[in-house]
């Protein structure tokens, strides 16, 4: 992708500007095993600094950049700075090294989206494609939402006012850079959520 | 002719004009104004032709109902044909066309078929155009779809902009009259997230037109307060110009949002935002979208002039119009005399009050009468005159239409009564009760739609409910908030309900036909639906032919069809078919209410789907470059693969030929990312991929490579691929580029419904790795140049089926020594993101080698001179490993695995099916084509040449310079060296020898490499 930053809102009749841009850098690894199982908790706990996020939670670490998602029953998605990515499989492959586990790179297979605006701006920017609840009460800061933005699958979180993350596959990066900016254009703000 | 007025006129700017254009005729209006207020402003009365005889029609009613207005607006590829003129609101420059007409709107040449209407019956396309049969599809259809119909579609695509939305609210109130308005502030006040939706520009619904008070002030103030207390709270949303258009189960509704909003700068500079499409998912929706004034029939009903009552009332107190200048009032209650006080009050005349109960209304009559109008009882209007527009009526008796009088008008102004708009209510099932007195079916409360929990999801509330009266209409928006509220489990709010004053309702006459006894010829123009030209006599005829149920004498007549949904047209029809059959109007049911309540755009329900968004398409990490160098482009599931790099001159098969021979000769790189790539790991692992594949995986020895089909439960091939021992406890399988996602699905359902106790993870690692195929005699020396650490990759350190993990010009991967090109094969995958890294660097050191990129056409070449299977293409769902001479490769020691019970199956063994085989043509140079069949003599039980097989790859083989075919024939590898006949599609016969499949190199030396 030639362009990854542009901001909007340069027009004649100014909207709320959003800042859309696909973030690099990211180390992403698949854990799945027994989330119930305090060998898990302890394997996440070292290698991650988090504990097991409950259902559709994302917890943030006090490692920088260190996040825990809740991805199913027995899947977590973490998410690290890409230089922490080997100390984290490396400490997890040992930890859980007795356990039934799978635990794999998956940096490159997905596309992070990083949105920056108004936090109900962002909301309904993505709520043009999101089948779900994406109203504050619907989708509460700490809460990953698996779902699709148009045809495509995409998980969609906040941690901070005005700050929304969205994953994609790498394939339909394009698309979905594409989709965002559409729905984004100035001039059709839906005045949802203020 | 109809006019403005200096009486009324709240919702338009007088002060301002706004020019307008209607059928190439420039023309003023006011902010404010719809497009049908603007037209009878400019003296306007005859905007369209109807749909099947083309007659003259005028604006009728003044809302979402409207059958007759329909107009196309905008132009060119702008254009949007059938809008009710009635609620397109006028903006400067609006540009509007009259529909269905030619040449003109005043002299229509398809005129022609009002004549001939007699011969025009319900069914006649049916009855007519039976013979002959091919002459339906290329004469009679077009010729009658270009005589009938609305307008056109444009011809170019919408260049303005639409999107979609989904939001989530408790309570969904759909109308924003008293009752909406009412129930809205009810549930919010619980502490309800509510969503109140108006379809109109304009908040209130029919209270302010009527003159009714609310709390001791006009309707209008309270309205106003209501809506900005309602605005101002945050728990609520409030938009006009949005139709609730259906309701779906669960509580799913689509609205359509007008915006018509332009756009500046960017992607969408000057384009115009029209409308945005709603998905609500609403735990309950308060239907409160009011009701429609019924209309009555009689002969030449259908004139312009005629309209509804209430909608002279609208237009004269909304917009500032009269329609009409002297109608006559045709009325069955009380209504007609309060319209006759109103346009009395507008300093109209009105020609006469004709009220078909023959008792009147007492003190209102006397009243009128007393103000010199002419009132007449017991008789209604028995024939209309004047042809593009009422001149005059004549007034017969209501029973028998013995003629009255004749009297000079220029229109008729109906109240019929009213039909609540239960759509909402029944489109997810909610049934109807009939009221006798008051002739209407409204929502029977006691079966209501019910949601995905059981509970009633729809409440029905104000006219929409049957309740006409205001004070029965705000008790009823009330009653909706606080049951809305009670099913959410909220607490119970203080609401006080306001006190009102408006009219009663009042009694009404049964009558809704004049007269009641009409003749054949008569029944020929009393119109029951006015959109689709369904006459009394048409329902009477399908009444008569046997279409006695409901939903039958509606498909055969198209009454209450289309765009019109039963609104005007609903309740007369089913009178119709209840004087036809004599049985009462519940006795007769009603039709299915079907969402759209109104019609819906395809821009809206497109949204952003649509040129470069209207479908995702994947690309592989290398992607860009393929394209940089002219690669061009073959569509694989959702990827886009390059077919072939085609250099200047060449065609795109002449460029797969030269990349074919580069392989075969030297060395070519293939983009093979889009290949599934699971990763399934745990201690059950192997067992688990010994039920999954028809060989056994378990055996594999660590970093070698195993081909591996799978089958389905009933033994047919539904994907295979080359499957990697990573590790004691994981595996890579690969699957086809079209299968990875549902592989991947297939074996989380057999884990997660029943092998649920194994210890297996699987993960979707395809997006993870870009892979590259390295093939070709010299493909190891460019691996070599490459540089591969970590790694023996000489024929004895990495023989044919072996993998290994490796450092690949300093990206970390693993090299697998698989090949699909019968040549010797590397195929390196490495992370992603470093695809395209990897691919230059082996562009860059391949260059002395001769290295040639190559696409899935070349690929497909080599591995059909191969003889290798693509699912897909030798399979179809149909096809067994034995049928694809791989029989060899199925356990005989596995006690199970998926498809080995299917395959069991006697039909599936038997020796006369179609099998794998190679195919020559015999004259050495014809192209056998792709799903050409073979025949044998004799002919089956349809009378048909029986077949005997088909061919699934056909190519020009560059390496062996002729055609070569893969194809399934009965019985086929035991008859090689035998010819067979092929059919063309062009009826051609193409002599083919079946051979061997695997055309070249048949030892696998050159493989082994």
């Amino acid at each position: 992708m030639a362009e990854t930053k542009r901001q909007t809102g340069a027009g004649q009749r100014p909207g709320p500007p959003v800042l859309i841009e696909r973030v690099a850098g990211i180390g992403m690894v698949t854990l799945r095993a027994d989330l119930a199982d305090p060998a898990t908790e302890a394997a996440l706990k070292a290698a991650m600094g988090t504990v097991v996020p409950a259902r559709r939670r994302i917890l943030r670490s006090r490692r920088k950049g260190h996040l825990t998602a809740w991805m199913s029953p027995d899947e977590l998605m973490l998410f690290m700075p890409r230089e922490r990515l080997d100390r984290v499989t490396r400490s997890l492959e040992k930890a859980l090294a007795e356990h039934h586990h799978l635990v794999a790179d998956m940096s490159a297979a997905r596309a992070i989206f990083r949105l920056e605006g108004a936090d109900g701006h962002l909301r309904e920017i993505l709520a043009k494609g999101v089948p779900a609840d994406l109203s504050p009460e619907g989708l509460p800061r700490g809460e990953m939402r698996r779902t699709r933005l148009g045809a495509v699958a995409a998980g969609i979180w906040s941690l901070e006012e005005g700050v929304f993350h969205l994953m994609c596959f790498r394939s339909v990066a394009e698309h979905v850079d594409l989709w965002l900016r559409t729905a984004a254009h100035e001039g059709t703000e839906a005045d949802l959520w203020h | 002719m109809s006019r403005r007025v200096t009486f009324g006129g709240r919702l338009i700017d007088r002060h301002q004009t706004m020019p307008f254009v209607f059928d190439g005729e420039r023309m003023c209006g006011h902010p404010g104004d719809t497009l049908a207020s603007a037209l009878l402003a400019n003296g306007i009365r005859l905007v369209g032709r109807s749909f099947k005889y083309h007659r003259p029609r005028g604006v009728f009613a003044a809302g979402i109902e409207e059958p007759n207005a329909l107009v196309t607006v905008g132009e060119g590829p702008r254009a949007t044909p059938n809008l009710r003129a009635t609620v397109v609101p006028l903006v400067p420059d609006l540009a509007a066309r009259s529909q269905n007409r030619w040449p003109s709107l005043g002299f229509d040449l398809g005129a022609v078929a009002d004549l001939a209407a007699r011969f025009l019956p319900a069914g006649f396309y049916y009855k007519t155009f039976m013979w002959p049969r091919w002459a339906w599809e290329k004469i009679y259809e077009p010729l009658i779809r270009r005589a009938a119909g609305l307008g056109p579609a444009p011809a170019a695509p919408d260049p303005d902009h639409y999107e979609q939305i989904h939001v989530e609210v408790d309570v969904l109130v759909a109308g924003g009259g008293v009752a909406g308005l009412m129930a809205a502030e009810t549930a919010a006040r619980a502490g309800a997230r509510v969503l109140v939706m108006e379809a109109a520009a304009h908040w209130g619904g029919r209270a302010p037109v009527e003159g009714e008070e609310i709390d001791g002030r006009p309707a209008e103030i309270w309205v106003e307060e209501t809506l900005a207390r309602l605005t101002a709270s945050d728990k609520v949303t409030v938009r006009s110009r949005s139709l609730v258009a259906g309701v779906y189960d669960h509580g799913h509704v689509v609205a359509v949002e007008t915006l018509d909003r332009p756009l500046a700068g960017g992607s969408l500079d000057g384009a115009v935002l029209r409308q945005r499409l709603w998905h609500i998912r609403a735990r309950r929706i308060v239907n409160a979208c009011g009701a429609i004034e019924r209309p009555l029939v009689f002969p030449g009903n259908d004139r312009p002039g005629v309209m509804l009552a209430s909608a002279v009332r609208d237009h004269l107190i909304n917009w500032g119009v009269a329609p009409l200048e002297r109608p006559v009032i045709l009325t069955v209650n009380d209504e007609g005399y309060h319209t006759a006080e109103l346009l009395l009050e507008a300093g109209i005349a009105v020609a006469a009050l004709v009220d078909l109960r023959p008792k009147g209304a007492g003190a209102l009559e006397r009243a009128l009468r007393a103000r010199g109008v002419r009132v007449i009882l017991g008789a209604g209007v028995t024939a209309t005159h004047g042809r593009k527009g009422v001149k005059g009526v004549t007034i017969g008796r209501v029973k028998t239409g013995e003629t009255l009088t004749r009297l000079a008008c220029d229109g008729v102004a109906m109240a019929g009564g009213w039909s609540p708009s239960v759509h909402l209510w029944s489109h997810a099932g909610g049934k109807l009760l009939w009221d006798e007195a008051a002739q209407l079916f409204r929502p029977d409360p006691t079966r209501p739609p019910r949601g995905g929990d059981g509970a009633p999801l729809v409440i029905a509330a104000g006219a929409a409910a049957g309740d006409l009266e205001i004070g029965a209409a705000l008790a009823g928006g009330r009653a909706a908030g606080l049951e809305a509220a009670e099913a959410l489990g909220l607490e119970r709010p203080d609401m006080p309900l306001p006190a009102s004053r408006g009219r009663p309702a009042g009694t009404r006459s049964g009558d809704w036909v004049v007269p009641r006894r009409a003749k054949a010829a008569q029944k020929e123009r009393m119109f029951v639906d006015l959109q689709n030209d369904v006459k009394l006599a048409d329902l009477e005829l399908a009444v008569r032919e046997g279409y006695e149920s409901v939903e039958h004498a509606k498909r055969y007549t198209t009454w209450g069809m289309a765009t019109d949904q039963a609104k005007t047209s609903g309740i007369n029809g089913l009178a119709a078919l209840s004087l036809a059959r004599g049985a009462p109007i519940p006795a007769i049911g009603t039709t299915t209410f079907r969402p759209p309540f109104a019609p819906v755009t395809f821009g809206a329900i497109a949204g952003l789907a649509r040129g470069p968004l209207f479908k995702p398409l994947r690309k592989t990490a290398i992607d860009g470059w393929h394209e940089a160098a002219g690669a061009v482009w073959e569509n694989v599931a959702d990827w886009r693969r390059p077919f072939s790099y085609p250099r200047k001159g060449e065609t795109r098969e002449e460029a797969a030929a030269r990349e074919v021979l580069a392989v075969r000769q030297k060395v070519g790189m293939l983009d093979a990312s889009t290949l599934g790539k699971i990763l399934v790991k745990g201690p059950d692992a192997g067992r688990f991929l010994d039920m999954l594949y028809i060989n056994t995986m378990s055996t594999l020895p660590v970093g070698r490579c195993r081909y591996g089909v799978m089958l389905n439960e009933q033994g047919f091939v539904i994907d295979d691929g080359v499957v990697v021992r990573l590790a004691e406890d994981s595996f890579l399988c690969h699957t086809t580029t079209g299968g990875a996602g549902h592989v991947h699905g297939w074996m989380e359902e057999w884990l997660q419904t029943e092998w649920w106790d194994w210890q297996v993870f699987t993960l979707d690692q395809t997006e993870a790795f870009a892979q590259i195929a390295v093939a070709g005699p010299k493909a190891r020396e460019v691996l070599v140049a490459l540089g591969v650490k970590g790694a023996d990759i000489s024929p004895e350190g990495l023989p044919f089926m072996h993998s290994c993990a490796a450092e690949i010009a300093g990206i970390p991967g693993r090299i697998h020594r698989i090949s699909f090109s019968g040549e010797l094969s590397f195929e390196l995958a490495v992370p992603a993101d470093r695809g395209l890294e990897l691919w230059e660097k082996l562009a860059e050191v391949g260059a002395p080698f001769g290295i040639t990129p190559y696409g899935t056409e070349a690929m497909h070449i080599l591995r059909a001179e191969k003889g290798y299977i693509i699912v897909g293409d030798e399979t179809d769902g149909t096809v067994t490993p034995h049928d694809l001479g791989l029989g060899r490769m199925i356990s005989k020691k596995k006690t199970d695995f998926i498809g080995k019970r299917g395959l069991e199956r006697p039909f599936l063994r038997r020796a006369d099916r179609w099998r794998l085989v190679g195919l020559e043509p015999v004259d050495g140079q014809t192209l056998l084509p792709v799903g050409a069949h073979a025949t044998d003599h004799g002919i089956n039980m349809f009378g048909q040449r029986r077949a005997i097989g088909r061919v699934t790859t056909s190519h020009f083989s560059p390496t062996l310079g002729r055609p070569i075919a893969l194809g399934l024939v009965e019985r086929g590898p035991e008859r090689l060296g035998e010819e067979i006949d092929f059919l063309t599609t062009e009826g051609e016969t193409i002599r083919a020898r079946i051979v061997d499949p695997v055309f070249h190199d048949r030892e696998g030396r050159r493989l082994h490499g």
